[in-house]
Parts: C-alpha cells; sequence; structure tokens
C-alpha cells in the first residue's frame, strides 16, 4: 500500500564501486522514509556513504565504477531505478533537485546565471524563452539576489552569492524534493546562517522536501524535523530532531555530540572519536564501528546488529541494547 | 568494556601499504606501462643503433657513385629500396641518412634549450626590464612563421649541417625561454619556496634543489616533442634546396629529387618518407608518454 | 575593450619594425646580390661595381635598412628587381589563392579533428580513445611534404580523381587542402582532446546532469564551450605555420600562392620579394592571432572581463 504522503521511501540501498583495487562497499542497506514537506537530516564523516546515497537517488553514480547493487528508490511512489535515461532526465531538476558541496565550481562559467536558471526551466516546462527569462529573474530575486544581475557571469559573484544562485536553479521548477550535500561547508560561517535561513524560507514557501546531508550538528538543529545518522554505510540511528538530540541512544551518535567542544566548560578536554572510519574495501565482521566504541563487547565484533525500533520514529542499530539494563552516559537515563 | 583493545589503522601501517619511490623511477614507472611510449622508446634506439652502425660500415663514396648500369631499378632482394636515376642504392642511402636527420634533430633542440632555457631562467627569476626585454624579443622571433625564419636564415649562412641546426634550433627558441620563464616563475612564487626560505635556505640553494627539478618536466616534455618537429623542418629545408646539398642522402634532399620519378618510379619517393615519418613519430609516442608519466594528475 | 583592440594594434608596429629588421640582416647576409643577377656575365668587376655604387648597395647595412624601413612605413616594400613589379603589388596578387588553401585547410580540419577529438574525450582510454590518439599521433608525424606526394602519386596519379598541379579546374584545391588539413587536423584532434579532458572532470557538468540536461548536451553545450580557448590557440598558430608551410605545400602543387612566389625568390635570388614577401606573411600571422585573441574575449566572459580593465 503505497501511501501518498511519503515522499522519499528507501529501501534496503546496496551501492557498490568496483575498482581493480577491491570492491568499495559504500553503501550497505540502508532504510529510509521521508514524508512531504518534512525535513531530514543525513548525518556522519567523510566517507559514510552520504554523498553516495544522494547520487543515487538522481541515479548520477558514476558507472563504471559505482554499482548499485540492490535496493529501492521511490520517488513519490515511483521507483527511480527502474527508470530509463529519458525519464530521468525529466526527473531530475524538476521533481528531484540536487544542490552541490562546492559553490565556486558548480556554476558554468560561459554561460550567464540567468542562462543557467532559464535553462532548467525550459527543460522541464512547455513555455516560451522570455518567460523562462522572466521567471529566472523572478527566482534570482527569491533567493535574495538583484534581478539586474541575470545576465551577470559567475565570476562576478562570491561564494555566498553563487550558492544562492545554485539554489536558485534547483528550485526553479518548484521540485518536490531538494537533496542539499553539504551546502554550506565552503561558506563562512556569517553566510552560512543566510544561506541556511534561505533555505528554510523556500522550504516552506514551495512546499518542498529536503534531505540535508551534513556533518554539522548545528546545521541539523536549524533546518531539520528528523535525522538519520549514517556511519560506514548504514544507517546507525534515525529518530525525529528531539529523540537524537536529547535521548541519543547510539555510541557513534553520543561520540559525534561529545566531540563538539563545549562553550560552556572551555577548560574540558575535547573528546573525539578515537580511531579511523574503517575501509569501506574492508569493513570489520561484526558491527562495524565496535573497533572504536567505547561500550563494545565480544558479542559486538561478531555478530552484525539488527535495526531496533525504540519508539515508533526513533531506531538504532546496537546489539549492545541486548542487555536492557545497557545505556550510554548521554541522553535520558 | 574493553577501552584499551583498540583495533585501528596505525600510520605506519598505512605508509607501509605504498612503498615509497623516487621521482625519478615514479616518472619511468608510469612511462612504462603506456605501451605506445615503449614501443616508441625501441624504434627510436633501433634507428640510433642502425644509423651509428650504418655511418661506420657504409662507405660515403659508394653511395654517391654514379652507375648508369643501375638506374632506377625497382625494390628487388639486393636493392631492397630499388635504386634511383643515378643508380645509386635506396636503401644504404636511407640507412646512411639517418644521422643527419638524428643529429640535427637532437642538436637543434640542444641549441633552442640552451640559448632559450637560459634567457627564460634569467627572464624568470631576475623579473622586471630584463624579463621585459627578452620576452619582447621572443615575441618578435617566435611571430614570424617558423619556417620562413629557418629559411631565412639558412639563406644568409648558406647550406650546410651546422647552419641547419642553427636555424632550425633557433626557430625554437622563444618557446623554450616561455616554458623556462613560466617554470621558475610558478616554481619561484610557490608556498613551498617561502617555506623553504622560512626554513633559512639560501638562494641559490633554493634555485638548485627546488626550482631546477621542479621545472624540469615541462621542458623535458617540449624539448622531445621539438626534437620531431625539427627534423621534419630539416628535412623540408633540404627538400627546398637549402639544407644539406646534395649529393649527401638527407632523406628531404632525396625527397626532392624523386619527385620527378613520382609517376613511374614511386618507391623512390615512398621510402624516404618513410623513414621520416616512422623516426619522428617514435619521438612523438615517447614525448606523448613523457608528458603523461609526469602529469600528477591524470588517471592511471 | 576596444582600447585592448588598440593597445594590440599599435603593438604590432614596433614589433613589425624590429622583424622587418631581422629578416632584412638575415636576407641581406646571403651571398650575392641583384647586381650578379641582372648583370650576367657579359658585364665586368667595374662596371658592376658602378652598379652597386648607384644602387647604393655599397652603404653600410644600418643605412640600406633605414632607407627599406622608411620605405617599409610608407608601404613601398621597393621593386623586384628579377620581375620589374612592386613587391606588395606582386605580393597581393599572389595572396588570394594562399588563403583559399589556408582557409579550405582549417576547415577540413576542423571538421575532422573537432568531433574526434570530442570523442575521444568522452570514451577515454576505450579502443576509441586509442585508435583517435594514435590517428592524432601519425598525423602530426607525417611531414607535408611527403603526405602531399603520396596524395598526388594516388588520387591524381593512380586513380586519376583529381588533379594535382596548378588550381586551374575546382577541383584542384582539393588534394592541397586534403594534404594540409589532416596534419591540422591531427592537431586539432589532440588539442580538443586534451581539453575536453581537462573540462570533463569539472563540477559544473554535474549541475547540469542534475538540473536533467540530456548526456549530448552536457558535452556539446556545457562542456566544449569551456573547452574552446586552447583549440583557438591551434587554429590561431596553425594558420601562422601553414603560411610558412605554403612554401612548400605550393611547391609540389604547383599552386601560384605566395609560397611559390617565395620559394622562385630564393632560386631567382631576388632579395627584395622574398624580404618584403616575409614581412607581410609575418603581419598577416600577427594579426590572425590578434584576432584570434579577440575571439577569446567572445568565448570566455572572465577573459572580456581582463581585456576591459
Amino acid at each position: 500500500m503505497k501511501d501518498k504522503n511519503i515522499i522519499l521511501n528507501i529501501e534496503n540501498l546496496v551501492v557498490y564501486y568496483e575498482t581493480e583495487n577491491g570492491i568499495i562497499k559504500a553503501v550497505n542497506g540502508i532504510d529510509l522514509k521521508l514524508k512531504k514537506k518534512k525535513s531530514i537530516g543525513l548525518v556522519g564523516e567523510t566517507g559514510a556513504g552520504k554523498t553516495t546515497t544522494a547520487l543515487a537517488m538522481l541515479r548520477l553514480i558514476p558507472d563504471p565504477p559505482g554499482v548499485i547493487k540492490s535496493g529501492v528508490i521511490e520517488l513519490d511512489g515511483e521507483n527511480i531505478l527502474n527508470k530509463n535515461i529519458k525519464e530521468l532526465e525529466r526527473i531530475r531538476g524538476k521533481d528531484i533537485s540536487m544542490i552541490f558541496q562546492d559553490p565556486m565550481t558548480a556554476l558554468n562559467p560561459v554561460f550567464t546565471v540567468g542562462e543557467q536558471i532559464a535553462e532548467s526551466i525550459l527543460l522541464h516546462e512547455n513555455v516560451s524563452k522570455s518567460e523562462a527569462d522572466k521567471r529566472a529573474r523572478e527566482m534570482l530575486e527569491m533567493v535574495g539576489i538583484s534581478g539586474y544581475r541575470v545576465n551577470d557571469y559567475p565570476h562576478q559573484f562570491s561564494g555566498g552569492m553563487k550558492q544562492r544562485v545554485v539554489i536558485a536553479i534547483a528550485l526553479a521548477c518548484h521540485t518536490k524534493l531538494l537533496i542539499a550535500d553539504e551546502p554550506t561547508t565552503a561558506l563562512d560561517v556569517t553566510i552560512q546562517a543566510q544561506v541556511l535561513e534561505l533555505m528554510n524560507d523556500l522550504k516552506e514557501k514551495y512546499e518542498t522536501s529536503l534531505l540535508m546531508i551534513t556533518h554539522d550538528l548545528g546545521i541539523v538543529a536549524k533546518v531539520c524535523d528528523e535525522v538519520a545518522v549514517m556511519y560506514a554505510g548504514r544507517i546507525v540511528e534515525k529518530g525525529t530532531l528531539e529523540e537524537i538530540f536529547n535521548k541519543t541512544k547510539h555510541p557513534y551518535t553520543e561520540g559525534l555530540f561529545n566531540s563538539l567542544p563545549n562553550i560552556k566548560d572551555r577548560k574540558a578536554m575535547l573528546k573525539p572519536i578515537r580511531g579511523l572510519m574503517p575501509d569501506p574495501a574492508n569493513l570489520p565482521v561484526g558491527c562495524t564501528f565496535s573497533p572504536r566504541c567505547l561500550y563494545s563487547t565480544d558479542k559486538c565484533r561478531e555478530k552484525k546488529p539488527f535495526p531496533r525500533w525504540i519508539s515508533e520514529t526513533h531506531m538504532v542499530e546496537c546489539t549492545a541494547y541486548d542487555d536492557p539494563l545497557f545505556h550510554i552516559e548521554r541522553g535520558e537515563k | 568494556m574493553e577501552k584499551d583493545k583498540i583495533n585501528y589503522e596505525t600510520s605506519e601501517s598505512v605508509s607501509q601499504k605504498y612503498k615509497k619511490r623516487s621521482q625519478l623511477a615514479e616518472i619511468w614507472h608510469n612511462f612504462k606501462k603506456n605501451k605506445g611510449a615503449v614501443i616508441g622508446l625501441i624504434l627510436l634506439v633501433t634507428i640510433i643503433v642502425v644509423a651509428i652502425i650504418a655511418n661506420s660500415t657504409i662507405d660515403y663514396n659508394k653511395i654517391i657513385k654514379h652507375d648508369v648500369t643501375l638506374r632506377l631499378k625497382s625494390p628487388s632482394l639486393e636493392h631492397p629500396f630499388g635504386t634511383d636515376q643515378y643508380g645509386r642504392d635506396i636503401y644504404l642511402r636511407i640507412l646512411y641518412g639517418a644521422r643527419y636527420s638524428l643529429s640535427i634533430g637532437f642538436a637543434a633542440v640542444f641549441v633552442s634549450l640552451a640559448i632559450g632555457g637560459v634567457l627564460g631562467i634569467i627572464a624568470g627569476y631576475y623579473g622586471g626590464s630584463i624579463e621585459n626585454i627578452i620576452m619582447r624579443i621572443c615575441d618578435v622571433f617566435s611571430s614570424i612563421p617558423s619556417l620562413l625564419l629557418a629559411i631565412s636564415v639558412s639563406t644568409a649562412f648558406g647550406a650546410g649541417t651546422f647552419v641547419l641546426m642553427f636555424s632550425v634550433g633557433l626557430v625554437s627558441v622563444p618557446a623554450f625561454a616561455r616554458v623556462a620563464r613560466a617554470s621558475v616563475m610558478t616554481v619561484v612564487d610557490s608556498e613551498f619556496i617561502e617555506a623553504a626560505r622560512a626554513a633559512g635556505a639560501t638562494k641559490s640553494r633554493i634555485m638548485f634543489t627546488h626550482i631546477l627539478p621542479n621545472s624540469f618536466a615541462p621542458i623535458i616534455v617540449q624539448a622531445t616533442m621539438r626534437v620531431g618537429s625539427a627534423i621534419t623542418m630539416a628535412s623540408s629545408l633540404s627538400f627546398l634546396g637549402l639544407g644539406i646539398p646534395a649529393p649527401a642522402p638527407e632523406w628531404g634532399g632525396i625527397l626532392s629529387e624523386s619527385r620527378s620519378f613520382i609517376r613511374d618510379y614511386s618507391y623512390m619517393t615512398l621510402f624516404p618518407g618513410l623513414a621520416i615519418v616512422i623516426t619522428v613519430l617514435s619521438i612523438n609516442l615517447i614525448g606523448d608518454g613523457l608528458r603523461d608519466a609526469m602529469d600528477p594528475k591524470l588517471k592511471r | 575593450m576596444y582600447k585592448y583592440v588598440l593597445k594590440r594594434l599599435l603593438l604590432l608596429i614596433p614589433i613589425m619594425i624590429a622583424v622587418s629588421f631581422i629578416v632584412y640582416f638575415f636576407i641581406d647576409l646571403a651571398p650575392g646580390d641583384i647586381v650578379d643577377v641582372i648583370a650576367g656575365q657579359q658585364v665586368s668587376v667595374e662596371e658592376k661595381e658602378l652598379m652597386r655604387e648607384e644602387m647604393g648597395l655599397n652603404d653600410p647595412l644600418i643605412i640600406r635598412y633605414f632607407r627599406y624601413m622608411g620605405g617599409l612605413l610608407r608601404g613601398d616594400l621597393g621593386i623586384s628587381y628579377v620581375t620589374n613589379r612592386d613587391v606588395f603589388g606582386v605580393y597581393i596578387s599572389r595572396l588570394p589563392a594562399t588563403l583559399q588553401l589556408a582557409i579550405a585547410s582549417t576547415l577540413i580540419s576542423l571538421i575532422i579533428g573537432i568531433p574526434l577529438g570530442i570523442n575521444a574525450s568522452v570514451h577515454q582510454n576505450s579502443w576509441i580513445d586509442s585508435s583517435s590518439t594514435i590517428l592524432g599521433l601519425i598525423g602530426i608525424s607525417i611531414p607535408i611534404f611527403w603526405l602531399g606526394l603520396m596524395m598526388i602519386l594516388l588520387f591524381a596519379l593512380k586513380l586519376g580523381w583529381f588533379p594535382s598541379i596548378g588550381n586551374d579546374e575546382p577541383l584542384s584545391i582539393i588534394l592541397p587542402a586534403i594534404t594540409v588539413g589532416s596534419g591540422q587536423a591531427a592537431l586539432i584532434l589532440r588539442t580538443t582532446r586534451s581539453s575536453m579532458l581537462e573540462v570533463i572532470r569539472q563540477d559544473y557538468l554535474r549541475t547540469a546532469r542534475a538540473k536533467g540536461v540530456a548526456e549530448k548536451l552536457v558535452i556539446l553545450k556545457h562542456a566544449f564551450k569551456n573547452a574552446l580557448i586552447p583549440i583557438l590557440t591551434v587554429i590561431g598558430t596553425q594558420f601562422g605555420v601553414s603560411l610558412g608551410g605554403a612554401v612548400v605545400t605550393e611547391t609540389i602543387f604547383a599552386w601560384p600562392g605566395i609560397g611559390r612566389l617565395m620559394v622562385d625568390s630564393i632560386n631567382n635570388r631576388d632579395n627584395q620579394m622574398l624580404t618584403g614577401a616575409i614581412i607581410l606573411t609575418t603581419m598577416l600571422s600577427s594579426i590572425v592571432i590578434l584576432m584570434i585573441d579577440l575571439a577569446y574575449s567572445f568565448v570566455d566572459p572572465r577573459i572580456k572581463a581582463r581585456y576591459s580593465k
């Protein structure tokens, strides 16, 4: 029974990169549901598989060497993995859009920003060129840039403004789902705040659902309704914002929170998560986090954890919770 | 909870996986992977060896001697490439003639490198009006189409091997000056020179241990490619009658003589040209291979 | 922008003056002079010396050069003593034939080279790429004079499809244009391929794909326009090279252009003509390169911005 309220449904997605140096297991079976008009943050360190997941949604994974081994990605009820190229080209930019991390290189230097926005409109909607140009100008104004700049070239804009143009392009056709892959990482903190606010406003205005990929929990707190924490290609914990922040369950999530410097206790030592992410071509046998986990037991290292639902919305994958008395230091006791 | 049994990769184990190679060995390793480049290298070495052997075994007088009885014979076992209008064996002439193309090609580039490289390094390092004057002079010389410049110089000094080496070499001087200057400038400005200076290195030490090695790569690639074009240009000049005069068996000169006989004796035109093509091709294969081997950005 | 154009044009003047000096200097060094050519055998040595005095040929180099430059600036490159017509006029009358050939060969090189280069870059490391690369390498290794002779041999003499010499018939241009065009095509292929390879990595192509742009358009519109600059450069420099190479090509195909003119001048010791021809050809080549420079600014707006400062 397809739930008409779900904009994005990912089931058991597995993505490998098959290279001559070995098979890189980037995404190892993730499940994700996102309701319409809601936003979810996909959190994790570099190499967790977040960008691969996002690229899979647009079928933009370079093939070779990337292969989507199995899984289902349903966008508003339709499985993207079954679609052919022409259908995908229709969907990209219209039903689902993506903005990337580095605004400095995301825009084509030899076309005006107006042309690049209008191109998206002309591709997906049956309008005249002058109509598309008009709408491009409007989109520019919508993201806070003067419409007169529609004939300017990317090199004439600063980083923050370039990212706004990127957002304008992504939302030009009132997309249903926007994927933002670390959109503010390359920007100054003050600009970051502006861009996030812009995204929030537009999200409201166009009723767009948002998948925000980030490693920054602060951003998650500002923008997201739900959170999914990713580690080594699996979602190890997911839930509402409140559940993840205040009722943290997974040791890795705890580690992420602990890594943030505490402004109230300036003299406290930084508590990074010791060790490194595992080599995706050589994952550990049991729980992939167990080598670095402060709470890991032999059982953790031997068998893979299964998803455990603590509430209707809160899931955690951690073998330590086999013991009903087990709890981590952070969160509800 | 076993906090002490940590199992994560240490930096030592990671570096053990990637054995360090010296820069030269690294370049050679990448070069070897390129099949075309290796073929080029083998070809060129073969040609050079053949040229050396030919020059010591073939008697020059024998290949310039006219013999009416042997005129215009098609290729056969005794004359693999046939004979020309004077009865001279073309195969032997071509083998002997390799020395001209090879020596002029390499010598011309050597001249360009020496003059251009020095000019470029001086311009790049000292900057200011010195750089300006040198670069303007290079601009003037390089605005003249190469073959025409070579023709001017050759006209001035007449025919002959050394003139040819100089005139063909002169043509490439501006290009080398520019490459050398650009190399020097990028390295001089780069941050690791600042770091070296911050660590206390002296100017000359910087020049030699940092600037020179990093400037090499583009210069060497240019030089290799230019040997090929030098050989072609030298042949063109001989073809026009401005290079090495007859009866010397320079490949371009042989081709020029064969023109009148092309209709009925096409073998006279075919073989000398093939010799040029194969030689220049092998050099270009090597040049391409070197460029790919030294480019850190390329996907391997 | 216009200030830039003007500046470049004005810069050409001192460069051309320097070029004229260099060319004059070298050709002047050549043994033998006009008097030997005109006078012939019967004239005695004393009479030849008299002629030299009259013509001012015994003046020091600098004086003679300044006299020449004076004429040059007035547009007078002297009279070809061999043909007795003015150098400039003769050059101009022969120029169109060479230009025809240059344009035809450039067109051929673009039509062949660019698609092959783009194709190779899109299919990097496949057999398409390998064979294009090899083709490109062979193309730049074949000397024009040999390729021309082989073409004549095959298509004119053996098959009889095209005329081999002269430009009397409309088909005459085919063989020379293909000969010169092939070598240029190889270079264009290589340049297009390497330039496209640089561009293909860029992030903005990913943005285009994420917008739903069809792959063909991503390559041909979004990528190619960014790859144009080096290709334009090659077109410009190749024009100059082909003007120089015209000397060889026109000899082989007996094409009545400026190349043949220069070769005849060499053989006839017509120093005046040769000097004038080389200088004029250099000027032409420099103007074309300037035009290409300006073309850059239409392709890449960042360059246009730089020129306008």
